[in-house]
């Protein structure tokens, strides 16, 4: 694992440095490139050639990151939001409010995530990226709900919790002070490691079409696009998925390193 | 033990009919009801409108609903697909068949080439090939499962023509060929897809039960055989293996909802006419009916299976058994 962690940081960079630069320095990724040409392989012009509608792929490549990561990003920061509330609120006190918060994490847990993603999107309607992020993200929290409460029932009988509710902490400011830091580490790493989920959520959602909707890029949908012309121009689908493995694990790596660096007791 | 069966089978009711309540309840608190995906952009009949409201129970209290939708699920009514006009379960059931064929072959290959891999590896930690076996499996399971699928579609279908691209089997095929030659047909379509999961799945079982036998391998009793001179390779899979198995099966519950979830983008890639491909066409045409009698049932599936992995791991513990 030692390897692991610069390559995790190198592979990351080279994603967010294609969704952050990348769209700057490439062409408009939803109109045909000027000499028109479809279906053409990399050039000195166009990097990585251009789609079944002369389009630059590389320019669909960099927008694409950009509105994948976006929506990765933000759906995991509401993941952790939820998770860690109910995480704490269903493991840091006793009483019926706890054990009713943390029987219903046990029943988020036990659905599976595709079938309420689809369910919700189907009660929706297609769905825009914001409203693309707030589902993932409202799916993705009971993973990181189960390790928080984990977390604040090991934490809050722990001596230093024990001290601050003798000097008279309320029990609010026990648990938002001093168990509630205690817990971020694991849902931390549980965060990092789920981006890589909702990445693949994402682009799954987006390849059955249901996900961001087409001229828009994602990795997803241009992976939908590929599908139709996989005898002439393979480099289609291989592009959009190499750029999707990389970010999936560069996360999976960066969460591995994470572990290591946060919770030495645990290795 | 008995006692404990029934005390954990109840529990598994009571996740599948909490499950239903809140796919249930998901659907009718968000914004677009059923109503609006039905009638779309055309012009209807008031009365015609109405009709509908009532049959989709919209308007009615939340309880009430949720209620009728479970009474009628317990008789074996889930509703009426938007888009087929059939009964959902008559549907699920036509889907049952071809998604058990690929999510049981998947398990059964995972559960004998995943476990000796995993167990090999363990047992030859510094070999060149187990860092191999380990490297390949990592890299398939970040690879998506749509993803391994379409290369391979590439692959197996277009640049080395021999399998076909997608279906369950040959509509062309003669109604009176001999059993042979349709079990060889179904064996052919499911080539592709089988190999697919596999890839997207089998790192799960082959690391789970490479950390259970590298721990086992260092048993009191593993090296008081290999002292008294029992040969390797009765170590390995009579003192090694089986003690190590214990941990897997209780993952095995945990691998469900991963098969559901690889089915529907697998099924989705070969056109495989499972649960998981319907799943995903009912959600794109927006058939709600069809995509919460679908959940239903895979939620379902997902609770049987977990419950036999948890009773198999009893039956299969000695310590656990006679407790």
């Amino acid at each position: 694992m030692t390897r692991a962690r610069p390559l995790g940081i190198a592979l990351a960079l080279v994603v967010v440095m294609l969704a952050v630069l990348g769209p700057l320095l490439t062409a408009d990724p939803l109109t045909a490139t000027v000499d028109g040409l479809v279906l053409q392989g990399p050039t000195a012009r166009h990097w990585l050639g251009t789609d079944q509608f002369g389009r630059d792929v590389l320019a669909r490549l960099a927008h694409g990151a950009r509105l994948s990561l976006g929506i990765a990003g933000l759906a995991i920061g509401i993941a952790l939001v939820i998770g860690s509330f109910l995480g704490l609120l269903a493991g840091g006190r006793d009483g019926l409010g706890a054990r009713l918060c943390s029987r219903a994490i046990d029943l988020a847990l036990s659905l599976p995530r595709v079938v309420v993603l689809l369910v919700l999107v189907a009660a929706t309607g297609t769905l825009g990226p914001l409203a693309l992020a707030a589902v993932l993200g409202l799916t993705g929290w009971p993973a990181i709900a189960r390790l928080t409460r984990g977390e604040a029932e090991r934490l809050r009988h722990a001596p230093y919790v024990l001290a601050a509710r003798t000097l008279g902490a309320s029990p609010r400011r026990q648990l938002l002070a001093h168990v509630l830091p205690g817990t971020l580490p694991a849902a931390l790493i549980a965060a990092t490691l789920g981006v890589a989920d909702v990445l693949l959520l994402e682009a799954g959602l987006s390849y059955l079409g249901i996900g961001v909707q087409p001229p828009t890029p994602t990795w997803g949908n241009m992976i939908l696009e590929a599908q139709g012309h996989l005898a002439t121009a393979p480099r289609l689908l291989l592009i959009p998925a190499l750029a999707l493995v990389t970010a999936t694990a560069a996360a999976t790596l960066l969460g591995d390193a994470l572990r290591a660096r946060l919770s030495p007791h645990r290795r | 033990m008995i006692g404990w069966v029934l005390r954990r089978t109840a529990a598994a009711v009571a996740l599948v009919v909490l499950g239903t309540i809140v796919l249930v309840v998901l659907v009718h608190l968000l914004p677009g009801d059923p109503l609006t995906a039905i009638i779309g952009d055309r012009a209807i009949d008031p009365a015609a409108r109405d009709a509908l409201a009532a049959r989709w129970g919209i308007g009615r209290p939340l309880p009430t609903v949720v209620a009728d939708f479970l009474r009628n699920a317990l008789h074996g009514d889930l509703g009426t697909s938007l888009a087929e006009q059939r009964p959902v379960a008559t549907i699920l059931r036509e889907r049952l068949g071809p998604t058990i064929l690929l999510g049981g072959t998947t398990l059964l290959v995972n559960f004998t080439v995943g476990l000796f891999l995993g167990t090999w590896s363990a047992l030859h930690p510094e070999s060149r090939r187990a860092r191999a076996i380990g490297a390949i499996s990592l890299a398939t399971y970040t690879i998506p499962a749509f993803v391994i699928g379409l290369g391979l579609v590439w692959l197996g279908a277009i640049a080395l023509p021999w399998f076909p691209a997608g279906g369950a089997s040959d509509p062309l095929l003669d109604p009176e060929a001999g059993l042979v030659a349709v079990l060889l047909d179904r064996a052919h379509h499911l080539a592709l897809p089988l190999l697919t999961m596999v890839l997207a799945t089998i790192a799960v079982p082959i690391r789970q039960q490479r950390s259970a036998a590298l721990e086992t391998a260092h048993a009191a009793w593993v090296v008081a055989a290999r002292a008294r001179g029992v040969a390797p390779r009765r170590v390995a899979w009579q003192h090694v293996w089986r003690p190590a198995l214990s941990p897997v099966i209780t993952l095995l519950g945990l691998w469900l909802p991963m098969l559901v979830s690889g089915a529907v983008f697998v099924e989705a890639v070969f056109a495989w006419p499972g649960i998981g491909s319907l799943l995903a066409t009912a959600t794109a045409q927006r058939d709600i009916p069809l995509v919460i009698g679908t959940g239903v049932v895979v939620i379902l599936l997902v609770q049987v299976g977990s419950l036999l992995a948890d009773i198999l791991q009893r039956l299969l513990d000695p310590v656990q058994r006679t407790a």
